[in-house]
């Protein structure tokens, strides 16, 4: 029955989900409530100033020193550049979670027995996690949301944190569909598990290395990088979500998930 | 589906694995019928490629060459409407170990469109199974009671079942076997693997012999039994020379091992005690032999069925 596999993934994973939304809540919550006032909102900016590019790259700075001292910028320095890294690793568990964890423990078999063609497996597993990658972002954005009404020095717009929030849900759904394709073209799980985790941690740091070194070929090799397609300064600095980009990583997911149901439709399960 | 049609049908099926090494032949030109209402037994030691045969139809795996059906629909094309069909028990059952039994069951039958609650629960009486419990709870018999509850519960036209009773006492064994029986009363056909001969035994109608992925014979199950020998060891006051024996109807291979005979006796004893008449007797032993030993004594170690012993057997 169509939409049976999407609920029992649900129905096993939604405290999972409610974990990692409680702790993800409780750190934008965290990031918020522990800068008392403008002073030290302008200490932070200078701190960050004085840091060599690199590492003011590697945690999502940016250039802009006015915007650092605002809360917007301490935001996005604090919290949106380190939540993709942080939801990285649920994302790479879950595209593991579509086939590569049952088929390592071999519950496949059983589940494959069962009416449910392969594909639906891939695409209704996906949606799953899509669902509750949302729930953890909702999670997220309550914890800033709370942390602002707390904070009256945080005047950020809820609607901005929304939209910068889940303006991370395109890289992360690409991250998903990337191990869910590693999980159905190698039949070990490990594999898929390094496959996946070289693919994250390859892209922060292309990405990372590439704003870095602006005059570098390593600025133009960083294109491709999903971290580069991952933007929330524009956001937060009052502006459209890139829009493009964003357009681009949902493609990439797509692409990348609709190849996890072709190879998976098409290869033996292992025992 | 007429009544003619096979519900299992496999032709020329091969499957090669690719090896770390070299290809690994699993299974090799199998070609076999399971006709609706039959319980067929799939035999042969590990490694013959019987799970191998039941992924094929199963479509978990793709074969290498040939063509399996079921229903007379190919199993890829055609492979949920048939699953709706199929109960299922692998041999190597592994499931969600935090969910209960119940909860295993329910996520079963929902995604198989509903379950008989009352079915389930009539099961679960008969195998005497508690559902509350956690699956990483459950022993190995408990687990393999779940999965024939699974497999079972929604009445399927076929049972595929890999090893069903393996780890089942000998009680659940027969409650086990009234199960497949009634099963094929209602007109249900089942693929029964196994390397246990007396399960084979009790409840199959026929059987095929499975060797190296290779399909040796398919028998009627009567006459694979009616070949079957035992080792007999015969413990004696004073020495015995072989030769004594030697030469008796059915009697074969007698040798003397720690001041005892043993040999190797095909139909009745009958010739065997007359003969023996003479002798002191101190202890007398019977082994039944290993399914490999049959199948050995059947169809030799290349695969060559062995004349003498079927004439032996006959006598």
């Amino acid at each position: 029955m169509s939409g049976t596999i999407f609920m029992e993934l649900l129905r096993r994973n939604w405290r999972g989900m409610l974990f990692w939304g409680a702790g993800m809540a409780l750190i934008a919550w965290l990031q918020i409530i522990i800068l008392p006032d403008v002073d030290s909102l302008k200490q932070m900016a200078d701190l960050m100033e004085s840091l060599p590019p690199i590492f003011l790259q590697m945690f999502g700075g940016s250039s802009d020193p006015a915007f650092l001292s605002t809360p917007q910028g301490y935001l996005n320095f604090r919290f949106f550049s380190l939540l993709p890294l942080f939801l990285a690793v649920y994302a790479v568990a879950a595209g593991l979670g579509i086939s590569a964890n049952e088929e390592d423990q071999g519950i496949l078999d059983m589940v494959l027995s069962l009416p449910v063609p392969r594909w639906r497996l891939v695409v209704e597993r996906f949606l799953a996690y899509t669902v509750m990658l949302c729930g953890i972002l909702v999670f997220s954005f309550v914890g800033l949301w709370i942390g602002t009404l707390m904070t009256p020095l945080f005047a950020v717009p809820a609607s901005m944190l929304l939209v910068a929030t889940f303006s991370a849900l395109p890289l992360l759904l690409a991250m998903v569909a990337f191990a869910a394709l590693m999980g159905t073209i190698w039949r070990r799980r490990g594999q898929a598990v390094v496959a996946s985790s070289a693919f994250v941690v390859g892209a922060y740091v292309l990405d990372t290395l590439g704003k870095a070194a602006t005059e570098s070929v390593l600025n133009q090799i960083s294109q491709l990088s999903v971290f580069r397609y991952y933007d929330t300064t524009s956001i937060l600095q009052g502006g459209d979500p890139a829009w493009g980009n964003l357009g681009l990583l949902l493609v990439v997911a797509l692409a990348l998930w609709a190849g996890a149901a072709w190879f998976f439709e098409r290869r033996d399960i292992g025992i | 589906m007429n009544h003619d049609t096979p519900v299992i049908e496999a032709e020329n099926l091969s499957k090669v694995y690719n090896g770390r090494r070299k290809p690994v032949r699993a299974l090799d030109g199998l070609s076999l019928k399971v006709q609706p209402g039959e319980i067929f037994g799939y035999l042969g030691p590990n490694g013959a490629g019987k799970t191998t045969t039941i992924r094929l139809l199963l479509d978990l795996i793709r074969p290498t060459a040939g063509q399996a059906r079921l229903f007379g629909l190919d199993v890829r094309q055609h492979s949920v409407a048939l699953h709706q069909r199929i109960g299922f028990l692998p041999g190597e059952l592994n499931l969600w170990k935090h969910l209960t039994g119940a909860q295993t069951v329910e996520a079963s039958g929902r995604i198989r469109g509903g379950v008989d609650q009352r079915y389930v629960q009539r099961l679960t009486d008969r195998l005497e199974l508690d559902l509350g419990l956690r699956v990483r709870s459950y022993s190995s018999g408990n687990k393999r009671k779940l999965g024939l509850v699974i497999a079972l519960m929604n009445q399927p036209e076929l049972l595929i079942l890999d090893e069903a009773s393996s780890g089942l006492d000998p009680l659940m064994q027969q409650v086990f076997n009234e199960l497949m029986l009634e099963a094929q009363g209602e007109g249900r056909t089942v693929f029964l693997s196994s390397h246990i001969l007396s399960e084979v035994q009790a409840i199959c109608d026929r059987v095929a012999i499975l060797r190296d992925g290779q399909l040796k014979a398919v028998e009627r199950v009567s006459d694979l039994t009616h070949a079957d020998f035992r080792w007999v060891t015969l413990k004696f006051r004073e020495a015995v020379a072989p030769e004594g024996l030697a030469g008796l109807p059915g009697v074969s291979d007698v040798s003397a091992m720690d001041g005892a005979l043993r040999l190797r006796l095909i139909g009745d004893f009958d010739p065997l005690l007359r003969a023996l008449s003479p002798y002191y007797v101190l202890d007398v032993a019977v082994q039944v032999p290993t399914l490999e030993e049959i199948f050995l004594t059947y169809y030799g170690d290349h695969g060559q069925q062995k004349d003498a012993v079927r004439v032996g057997a006959a006598s």
